[in-house]
């Protein structure tokens, strides 16, 4: 029934799309969403310990595989996975140490190609991020690099230079352009301080506007801004949160701590955490930009360590992933209500991404 | 009964020689270099370890011989207690931790005064090539003879290298030893040794070693933990090691009761870091290289004014420097290269004190002064002088002995810029008993117990964001009961040795990283808590076979049940701390016929965890490893040849210590000798 639904929705998409003036044709990440059935859990395990997992719930079932990969493709992951994305019928997963784009099945979880991200001396690029729109998935890569991956061929067609060390990748729909958060982590302690812009259709670098001392993710929002989480220098320059509006003027929004957010239907989801301290989750609307939850767990659900944050566009649930680094993490799951629906123990070391599969 | 006492008042005696590189010529009032029989040599040093109070290990040069052993990490492989945290071939980092206790808590001495490293509190031993060893012990706690520096006392555990000390039959004048060592991995190992009598009171020795591999061996990978999991057959990358050794020696006599040795040691190596074996990025995941260079200069002074009275000096100077390049790093200079230099100055003055001849008393006074340089960003260029003296007392009865020491410790920190870290005085005691209860057995029952602490390293204290200063030392307790069981004297059984002891050794405030805010940001905090629980076991034995074979074998077992005990919250509360196996072992038997001698050694460990959690993804296999080899003496007119082949691992197990850092398979080493 569901899928039915779903079916309908994408034909007359399709079709509206088709029918309207422009060519814009409706691109997968602007789907509307439905309700999650399965989860998908990437863990990046420690460094040169190539074990990074991927875990997987059927939440109906209860069906549970922590090595899903490995159970599927009969050989692991790889050193340090990032991040994933999902793009159409499939999953992208950066291996960071492993230097490796490891293409999935969505449905199947079978490896459709590994993807190679090395150096010309043959090293990892170290991978490290990933945002997909119009049929292409970009990465970016600690060798200073965006690269551009075509979904039909699964090969790279292209890459554009960007500042140092980048780490967070969004796209701008609506700006029709990337931004990438260029860290210069590996230059410490000279960080970096800008956000390249890439435009979507020439894929050239057109503009680095400057942030902050070391910025680290960037998110957007419907209406072109595009939220940046910076994070200093550790000592006595201080993490802040700034927006860049679509004319690249860049402003601080005020009195928010953000160890990690991520932006679902106009909604920023904010979380910090401090080691040995509970970790907190706030909402901020990107429209009025304010924030309009100080405290979203309500039901005084206790979450230590908190790690990475999603939320369920459908359902508004949101996931909080725990990580000490050494240790197994937790995946907790509240409604929109900020009410504690379940927690998955256990889940692997470093949860750092969830995608919801329906 | 009294000749026997006397035998052993010898036996004391001759080791307290051996062991201190000390000449026996104020007792024996000659004034030649003592010429010892190896055989005595041997069954000496087993007497010591049976008769000690803390539980000693010895390995003579002989029984290192045997052991299919390049490096000291592959002798000390064969001590209970202790796990060599090896990280794989020739140029891989090799530390020792005894009894669960970590590698910071080991002190390692060569002859008569300690390494150290104060950057990181560990030394790799490794770097020690068995070349010239002369003995090498493991004493827990530390060596139970009193008059020693201070430093000795400080450590939860001493593995010391002794090297060869110059003798000579009569009338010689220069003799030495040549060997050439190749294998497998493009080993290539010459050294030579000359031993120089320059006068009836002066000796000198020279040492030198040039080591070469590519270290490229073969090694399955085997990309997930299930049999139908995928493999590749794969070759160790950038692997490659080149080290040279040189060390000179005087030893001299200075007067009927003084005599001095000094020593200089140079050590440089180049290596290439493998680094973990990555998934899918094998070939080319490191570039990296490591340069080495180690200098010191030694000298030791001895002087038994009387049969009371004995005063001993050390002092050494150290220079320590490191050079690490990551020549693909991916930042804007396109490298990362750091180099780091420590010095370190150190002096040491010990009076013993004999009022009777079942008391010894001795105090110790140890200064050492030790900075490091490094080119790393806002770097502090730490200082640290230590101070430490110690107070001890030795009583030996017929049935009994009792040692007690309290070692005193106090700290200076400086930094140029920029806040040091606290000062620390500290107290440290150690008791120990051993007690033989029957007269015409040679059973023995023992006890110690040893509360120690290991400072901060520099790096736990100073390292850019990551080090904190206001660390407090990491306190270690050891208790240990255990009894030592010799015969010695037969034919058919000239020596046979067991020993058993049962220990708690507990751990607070370890230092570990944890993380602040987020995985870049991490401090260093005393956080952990451990207890281990365990039993080693050893035992050495000699046989005499008809038709002049002889055989000797021995071998250890350790259990260890290390837990973590920092947080019953946690999910790795009680579980056993990562790389400690529950079980593990070694032996080694030797058959020594006329023709030539076959030995045979094993290693073995149960599973162990690469993590702290217990959990199947972290388990790491356990494994054996079976080694033998094949040697021949040949004696010509002028010279002695010695001619050896080892096959190493043989049945090619393919493991890992340290997770993804793979082992050898099966190689072979092919050694000739020649004593001239």
């Amino acid at each position: 029934m569901k899928k039915k639904n779903v079916c309908i929705l994408v034909l007359l998409a399709a079709l509206f799309a088709a029918c309207s003036d422009s060519d814009i044709v409706i691109d997968p990440t602007e789907l509307p969403p439905s309700e999650t059935q399965q989860i998908l859990v990437l863990c990046e395990g420690i460094w040169n310990h190539n074990n990074s997992t991927l875990a997987f719930y059927d939440l109906k079932s209860k069906a549970t595989d922590l090595d899903y990969f490995t159970t599927v493709n009969e050989n692991g992951l790889g050193d340090t996975a990032n991040d994933m994305i999902k793009y159409g019928s499939k999953i992208y997963i950066v291996v960071n140490e492993s230097g490796t784009i490891e293409v999935i099945d969505a449905a199947t979880g079978k490896s459709v190609k590994q993807i190679e991200m090395k150096t010309a001396e043959g090293s990892s690029r170290q991978p490290r991020y990933a945002a997909a729109y119009g049929g292409k998935v970009y990465v970016t890569s600690y060798d200073d690099t965006v690269t551009r991956i075509d979904t039909v061929s699964l090969t790279i067609d292209g890459s554009v230079a960007v500042g140092r060390d980048p780490e967070g990748i969004c796209i701008s729909t609506k700006n029709r352009k990337i931004y990438v958060a260029n860290s210069g982590g590996l230059d410490f302690p000279d960080y970096d301080k800008t956000v390249s812009v890439i435009d979507l259709n020439s894929f050239e670098e057109i503009e680095q506007i400057e942030v902050g001392l070391n910025p680290y993710q960037v998110f957007a929002d419907s209406q072109g801004d595009v939220y940046v989480s910076v994070r200093g220098n550790y000592a006595d320059i201080a993490p802040s949160f700034k927006k860049i509006s679509p004319l690249y003027e860049v402003s601080a929004i005020p009195n928010l701590t953000v160890s990690e957010f991520t932006i679902v239907n106009d909604k920023a989801y904010i979380l910090y955490n401090e080691w040995g301290k509970e970790s907190e989750v706030k909402v901020f609307d990107c429209k009025t930009e304010e924030v309009v939850t100080e405290n979203f767990v309500t039901d005084g659900t206790s979450i230590l360590n908190g790690y990475k944050i999603t939320a369920d566009a459908y359902s508004g649930d949101v996931y909080v992933t725990t990580s000490d680094y050494t240790t197994s993490g937790n995946v907790l799951c509240f409604d929109n209500k900020g009410t504690h629906k379940f927690t998955l123990q256990g889940v692997g070391i470093g949860p750092n991404k969830i995608i919801l599969l329906n | 009964m009294n000749v026997f006492k006397k035998q052993q008042w010898f036996i004391v005696i001759c080791v307290a020689a051996i062991t201190s590189c000390m000449r026996l010529s104020a007792q024996t009032g000659e004034d030649t270099l003592l010429h010892l029989p190896e055989v005595v040599i041997t069954e000496n040093y087993h007497n010591r370890a049976i008769r000690s109070a803390l539980p000693t290990q010895i390995m003579t040069e002989k029984a290192i011989q045997n052991l299919n052993a390049l490096q000291i990490s592959d002798v000390v492989k064969h001590f209970s207690g202790v796990t060599v945290k090896d990280y794989g071939g020739i140029g891989g980092l090799k530390t020792v931790s005894v009894r669960g206790l970590g590698a910071t808590h080991t002190a390692v001495g060569y002859n008569g005064v300690l390494l150290s490293d104060v950057q990181t509190g560990q030394i790799d031993i490794g770097r020690f090539s068995t070349d010239n060893v002369n003995s090498i012990t493991l004493n827990q706690a530390q060596s139970d003879q009193i008059f020693q520096p201070a430093r000795f006392f400080s450590a939860a555990s001493v593995l010391h290298i002794h090297s060869r000390i110059p003798s000579f039959e009569q009338g010689e004048k220069t003799h030495g030893k040549g060997s050439l060592k190749t294998g497998s991995f493009g080993l290539v190992n010459p050294t030579v040794y000359l031993e120089q009598k320059i006068s009836d009171r002066m000796a000198a020795s020279l040492s030198g070693e040039w080591l070469s591999a590519d270290g490229r061996y073969p090694y399955v990978l085997h990309y997930g933990p299930s049999k139908n999991d995928s493999s590749s057959l794969e070759k160790r990358q950038n692997t490659d090691v080149q080290n040279l050794r040189l060390e000179g020696a005087l030893f001299g006599k200075i007067s009927p009761t003084s005599r001095a040795d000094a020593r200089i040691y140079y050590y440089r190596s180049e290596r290439g870091l493998p680094g973990a074996v990555i998934f899918y990025n094998t070939d080319n995941a490191s570039k990296q290289r490591l340069w080495d260079e180690t200098f010191f200069a030694q000298v030791h002074y001895r002087n038994d004014f009387t049969d009371k009275w004995a005063l001993q000096a050390n002092a050494k100077y150290n220079y320590g420097y490191q050079h690490y390049l990551d020549p693909t790093y991916l930042n804007s200079a396109g490298k990362l290269e750091n180099t780091y230099r420590q010095h370190e100055g150190y002096g040491s003055v010990a009076l013993l004190y004999s009022p009777y001849p079942a008391l010894q008393l001795s105090t110790a006074a140890d200064l050492t002064s030790a900075t490091l340089d490094a080119n790393l960003y806002n770097f502090v260029y730490p200082r640290r002088i230590t101070l430490q003296s110690v107070m001890a007392a030795k009583f030996t009865a017929e049935k009994f002995t009792a040692t007690a020491n309290v070692l005193y410790t106090q700290t200076d920190e400086k930094v140029k810029n920029g806040n040091p870290a606290e000062n620390h005085h500290k107290v440290s005691p150690c008791l120990a008993v051993s007690t033989q209860p029957f007269d015409d057995i040679d059973l023995h029952f023992r006890a110690f117990y040893k509360n120690i602490f290991r400072l901060p390293t520099f790096n736990d204290l100073y390292y850019s964001l990551v080090g904190k200063r206001d660390l407090k030392p990491e306190d270690a307790q050891q208790f240990n009961m255990g009894l030592t069981y010799g015969i010695s004297g037969s034919d058919h059984l000239p020596f046979l040795s067991f020993a058993a002891d049962i220990y708690r050794n507990t751990i607070k405030n370890k230092i570990v990283a944890v993380p602040v805010k987020n995985m870049f940001e991490w401090s260093m905090v005393n956080y952990g808590k451990v207890r281990i629980d365990g039993i080693d076991l050893s035992m050495e034995s000699i046989f005499n076979l008809p038709h002049e074979i002889s055989l000797s074998a021995g071998g250890t077992f350790s259990y260890q049940k290390a837990l973590n005990m920092t947080d019953p919250q946690s999910s790795t509360y009680k579980n056993q701390i990562p790389y400690t196996p529950r079980t593990s072992g070694a032996a080694h038997a030797t058959v020594e016929m006329p023709w030539f001698k076959v030995s045979y050694t094993l290693l073995w460990s149960g599973i162990r965890y690469a993590l702290a959690e217990n959990i199947p993804q972290n388990r790491l296999p356990g494994y054996t490893d079976h080694s033998f080899s094949l040697s021949k003496v040949v004696n010509t007119k002028r010279h002695t040849w010695h001619i050896s082949v080892e096959a190493l691992n043989v049945g090619d197990k393919n493991y890992e210590i340290v997770r993804n850092f793979h082992m050898p398979g099966r190689s072979f080493r092919g050694t000739v000798s020649i004593d001239f």
